[in-house]
This record gives structure tokens, sequence and C-alpha cells, in this order.
């Protein structure tokens, strides 16, 4: 994780100009439950769209909206940062 | 998880780790990786304040990774 990392400290030069918030996606291996009560988690939209498709997303169009959960139980729509915050929003390859 | 992952400096990180059981956000962005081992094709989008994507890099390689000069000089451009 030395690269991801290392994309923290420089973000935080760039805070007089652009708040970053860098989000690492990952596949957690099976059964982990969505928490009872919670908002829905997962995209807004798009259902049924095929899984495997690197051109869906393109430069200059709108990035899909999701909410997902963090860490103890801490939820994460992307679309609440418009407004207020740049995403660096990173795919990572693993899950523990 | 989140835990284990600390900076050189020893630090915990400051950025978000999300999770994305059933891989439905990994599926919305179209980076499923077919071969089917649960993951994602390595992707990294820099996104504005307008939720518009300005930057993007995946790349089915997962050996090839958007270095953080690049991430950073599109994070520059941004306002």
């Amino acid at each position: 994780m030395r690269g991801l990392g290392a994309v923290a400290p420089g973000g935080r030069t760039l805070r007089g100009k652009a708040c970053v918030l860098a989000m690492a996606l990952l596949i957690w291996s099976a059964g982990l439950a969505a928490a009872q009560g919670a908002p829905p988690l997962g995209p807004k939209d798009g259902a049924g769209l095929p899984p495997t498709d690197l051109d869906r997303v393109t430069v200059g169009s709108p990035a899909p909206d999701f909410t997902l959960e963090a860490k103890d139980g801490v939820v994460v729509t992307l679309s609440s940062f418009v407004g207020r915050k740049n995403i660096v929003l990173v795919f990572y390859r693993g899950h523990w | 998880m989140a835990d284990k992952i600390s900076r050189d400096d020893g630090k915990a990180p400051d950025f978000v780790f999300l999770s994305d059981p059933g891989h439905r956000v990994i599926d919305r962005y179209g980076l499923w990786n077919p071969a089917g081992k649960g993951w994602p094709h390595p992707a990294t989008f820099v996104i504005d304040r307008g939720g518009i994507v300005r930057w993007k890099f995946v790349e089915v390689d997962y050996r090839v990774r958007a270095s953080n000069q690049q991430i950073l000089e599109a994070l520059s451009r941004l306002r």
C-alpha cells in the first residue's frame, strides 16, 4: 500500500486548491452483510448493466453515484462531496 | 484491515477504505474482472467538485498502475 499512502501527503499540499479524499474499493470475500436499517448500499442506478465495460465511465461524464460502508459502520455517499471536495477514487485489486 | 495499512512514516492512512460486497459498485463502473476471482480491474478516477470524472486510469494488467505523480498532476488541474 506504499503507493496509495504516498498520495495522501501529496494531497495535503494541494489542500489550498483542492481537497483530496482517496477511497479504495475492495472486494470483501464472502459474508460482509449490509447493516440492518442502514441506507441501501451500492450504486444508485445502472442495475442490469454488464459488469465489464472499461469504457463505461469516461472523462467528462458524471461519476456514477454510490453509497458504501467504510469500517466501523461509517457510510459514505460519493455525491455527498459535490460542492465540497475533489475525489481520488481508487479501485484496488485485492481482498482481505 | 485498514489498521494493517501504514504509510512509510508509520502513521495511519488518512484516506477512506470502502467495501463493496457483491461487487455492485465495481460492476456499475464496468470494472469487473471476468477472470472471476472477485476482483476489479485496477482503476483510478479523479473526480471534481461537480462530480465529473476529470481523469481516468484503467489497466487490465494489474502490475501497471497510475503513478502518484500522474494522479497529483490530474488533481492540480482542478480548482
